[in-house]
C-alpha cells in the first residue's frame, strides 16, 4: 500500500531516517518512540499534511504529494488522540461526516451511506448511543465514535495518534481488539502510535521503533524483546 | 446529517411567527395604521395622504430593513462561530463592524461628495469589512485559545475606535453629526428602492452560505480533521469571510453598527434546535434574527411617543446578559 524509501522525517532538523519500509494491507503497525521522537510528525507525513525533508512516499505506486486533498480523504483516514466534540453534535451526525468525501456538494446521505454509517456505529459497539450527543460520552466512547467515523470513511489506510492514551485498561484492550479486527476482517492497513510498551508487546502485532541509537526507523517483530525496545527507543 | 421532524416543525413555526411579527411591526407606531391603509397605499398611492406616505415610505422600509438586517447579521455571526469554532465569535466582537465604521468615518468626514453618497457609503463599508475580515483570519492563525482570538478582536475594535475618535476631532460639525447619527444605529436608513439592492445582496449571501452547508458541517470538527476529510480549508475560510463581510458590510452601511445580534442569535438557535446541521442552522438563525430585530423595532415604535431609543440600546440590553450566560456555560 505505502512504500517509504530513503526518507528523512522532520521540519528544520531531521528527526529520523527511514531506509526502507513497506506498509501492507491487513497489517497492524504500532509506532513506538519516546516523546518528541517524531511519532506525530511521522503520522502527519503519512497523511500528507507535512512533506518529508527528503525522499518521496509512494501510495499505491504514486507519489503521495501528487494526490489532491479530496483523493487522499478516500485513501487515508486519521483519528486524533483526543476527539473534541461540538455542542449538540449527535454520534450519528458525527460518524456521518466520515461519508463526506463521497457525498455530493450538499452532503445529502444516500440510503447506502446511511447503511455504512449504521454498520460503522454497530462495529464499534455504540449502537445504543447513536442519538446521544457526542460531548456527553466518555473519552473512551468518543474515541470509539472517532474510529467509527473513519470506518464510515471506508479508507484502506487508518492512522491513529495515541488511540489508547486517554483510556483506562479495559477500554485500551477493547480499542486494540477493534483495530485488530478491522485489519483482519476488513483488510485495512493500520498504523498507530503508542508509548504503552506492555500492551503493544501483548498485542502480537508488528512494531515500528524510532531507534534513538541509529536515528532510523526500524520495523521489527515481537521477538525483539522489551529490553531491546527500552534500550534503543527511550 | 439528519433532519428530524421536530426541526421542520420548528422552522415552520418560526416562519409563521415571522409573518406575525412583520405585520405587527407595520401596524404599530406613533400614527395608527390599519390593513386598509397599506392596501390603499400600495394600489392607489396618493402623495397628499399622510397615512399612505407613512405606510410606504416609513413603515414598510423599516420593517423590511429589520427583517434583512436581523437575518443577515445572525447569519454572519453563525458563519464566524463555525469557522472559528467559537460560540462568542461574530462580526461585531471580532472587529468586522469596526472595519466598516473606520472606512465610513473616513468617507463621511473627509467631506468628499462621492464618498458621502450612498454608493460610496456601501462600497466603503464593504471594503472596510473585507479588509478587517481578512485581518482577523490572519490573527486567528496565531490565536491559541478561543479567548485570545476574542480579545484580539476586541483590541482591534478599540484600536479602530481611537482612530475614529481622531478623525472625529478633525472633522466639521456637519459631517460629525452625520457620522454620529449613523453610529447610533437605525433601521430607517434605506428607501424602498435601496432595499431592493440590499435584499438582492442578502439573498445571494444566504444562497452562497447554503451551498457551503457541507463544508460548514465538517469545519465543526476543526481545521485539521476537515482537511483530512477532503475540505480545502483555506479556500473555504476565505469564502466564509467573504460572505460574512458582504453581509455585515452591507447592513452596517445602511443601519450603522448593530451590536449583539450576530453573536446572540446563532447561540439561541443552536440551543433551540439542538443540532449542528448547518442547513437548519442557517435558515433558523436567519428567521430568529429577523424576528429579534423586528421585535426590537416594535418596542422602539411603541415607546416612540415618550422617548427615542436607538436600536443598539435594546439589542445590547437583551444581548449582553445572554452572552454572559453563554460565556459561563460554553466557552472553555
Amino acid at each position: 500500500m505505502i512504500q517509504l524509501k530513503q526518507i528523512e522525517i522532520g521540519y528544520q532538523n531531521t528527526l529520523f531516517r527511514i531506509p526502507q519500509l513497506q506498509l501492507e494491507k491487513g497489517g497492524v503497525y504500532i509506532l513506538i518512540g519516546k516523546n518528541g521522537a517524531g511519532k506525530s510528525t511521522f503520522l502527519k507525513t503519512l497523511t500528507g499534511e507535512s512533506t518529508p525533508r527528503a525522499g518521496n512516499i509512494l501510495l499505491q505506486d504514486r507519489p503521495l504529494n501528487e494526490y489532491t486533498t479530496k483523493e487522499l480523504a478516500r485513501f487515508i483516514s486519521f483519528v486524533p488522540s483526543k476527539t473534541h466534540a461540538a455542542d449538540f453534535l449527535s454520534v450519528y451526525d458525527f460518524v456521518a461526516l466520515g461519508r463526506s468525501p463521497f457525498t455530493s456538494m450538499m452532503g445529502i446521505l444516500s440510503p447506502e451511506d446511511k447503511e455504512v454509517i449504521n454498520d460503522a456505529i454497530e462495529n464499534v459497539g455504540l449502537s445504543d448511543f447513536i442519538h446521544r450527543e457526542l460531548i456527553s460520552l466518555s473519552d473512551g466512547e468518543k474515541q470509539l465514535a472517532s474510529v467509527a467515523k473513519t470506518i464510515a470513511q471506508e479508507t484502506e489506510i487508518l492512522l491513529l495518534d495515541e488511540p489508547t492514551a486517554f483510556l483506562d485498561y479495559s477500554n485500551r484492550i477493547k480499542m486494540l481488539d477493534l483495530l485488530k479486527d478491522l485489519s483482519k476482517n476488513k483488510g485495512k492497513c493500520i498504523v498507530f502510535s503508542s508509548h504503552d510498551i506492555d500492551i503493544c508487546l501483548e498485542s502480537g502485532e508488528s512494531l515500528i521503533l524510532i531507534n534513538q541509537s541509529t536515528g532510523e526507523l526500524e520495523l521489527t517483530d515481537q521477538q525483539i524483546g522489551k529490553d531491546y525496545i527500552l534500550k534503543n527507543t527511550f | 446529517m439528519l433532519i428530524k421532524r421536530k426541526h421542520s416543525i420548528l422552522l415552520v413555526a418560526l416562519l409563521f411567527s415571522l409573518v406575525i411579527f412583520a405585520i405587527t411591526d407595520l401596524l404599530v407606531g406613533q400614527v395608527e395604521l390599519s390593513f386598509s391603509d397599506f392596501s390603499e397605499a400600495i394600489f392607489h398611492f396618493n402623495e397628499q395622504n399622510s397615512s399612505h406616505v407613512i405606510a410606504l415610505e416609513l413603515r414598510l422600509p423599516r420593517m423590511v430593513m429589520a427583517l434583512l438586517a436581523g437575518g443577515a447579521l445572525s447569519l454572519a455571526g453563525l458563519l464566524m462561530q463555525t469557522m472559528f469554532q467559537n460560540p462568542l465569535a461574530g462580526p461585531y466582537v471580532l472587529g468586522i463592524n469596526s472595519g466598516a465604521s473606520l472606512f465610513v468615518a473616513i468617507s463621511t468626514m473627509t467631506g468628499i461628495t462621492f464618498l458621502t453618497s450612498n454608493a460610496g457609503l456601501i462600497i466603503n463599508a464593504l471594503l472596510g469589512s473585507l479588509i478587517f475580515g481578512v485581518l482577523i483570519l490572519i490573527l486567528a492563525r496565531f490565536a491559541k485559545t478561543q479567548i485570545s482570538l476574542l480579545l484580539a478582536g476586541i483590541m482591534l475594535g478599540s484600536f479602530t475606535s481611537a482612530f475614529i475618535a481622531i478623525i472625529q476631532s478633525l472633522s466639521h460639525s456637519q459631517n460629525l453629526k452625520l457620522f454620529t447619527l449613523w453610529n447610533l444605529g437605525s433601521l430607517q436608513g434605506a428607501t424602498l428602492d435601496e432595499l431592493g439592492i440590499v435584499s438582492a445582496i442578502v439573498i445571494s449571501a444566504v444562497v452562497l452560505s447554503l451551498l457551503l452547508t457541507k463544508n460548514l458541517n465538517i469545519l465543526m470538527l476543526g481545521n485539521r480533521e476537515a482537511q483530512l476529510l477532503g475540505v480545502k480549508v483555506k479556500r473555504v475560510h476565505y469564502m466564509i469571510i467573504g460572505v460574512t463581510a458582504i453581509l455585515a458590510g452591507t447592513i452596517t452601511a445602511y443601519c450603522g453598527p448593530i451590536a449583539f445580534v450576530g453573536l446572540a442569535v446563532p447561540n439561541v438557535t443552536r440551543i433551540l434546535f439542538k443540532t449542528q446541521n448547518h442547513l437548519i442552522l442557517i435558515l433558523a438563525s436567519f428567521l430568529i434574527g429577523s424576528i429579534f430585530l423586528m421585535s426590537t423595532d416594535i418596542i422602539i415604535q411603541l415607546l416612540e411617543k415618550y422617548l427615542l431609543i436607538p436600536v443598539n440600546a435594546i439589542t445590547s440590553l437583551v444581548g449582553a446578559p445572554l452572552v454572559v450566560y453563554i460565556l459561563f456555560r460554553r466557552v472553555k
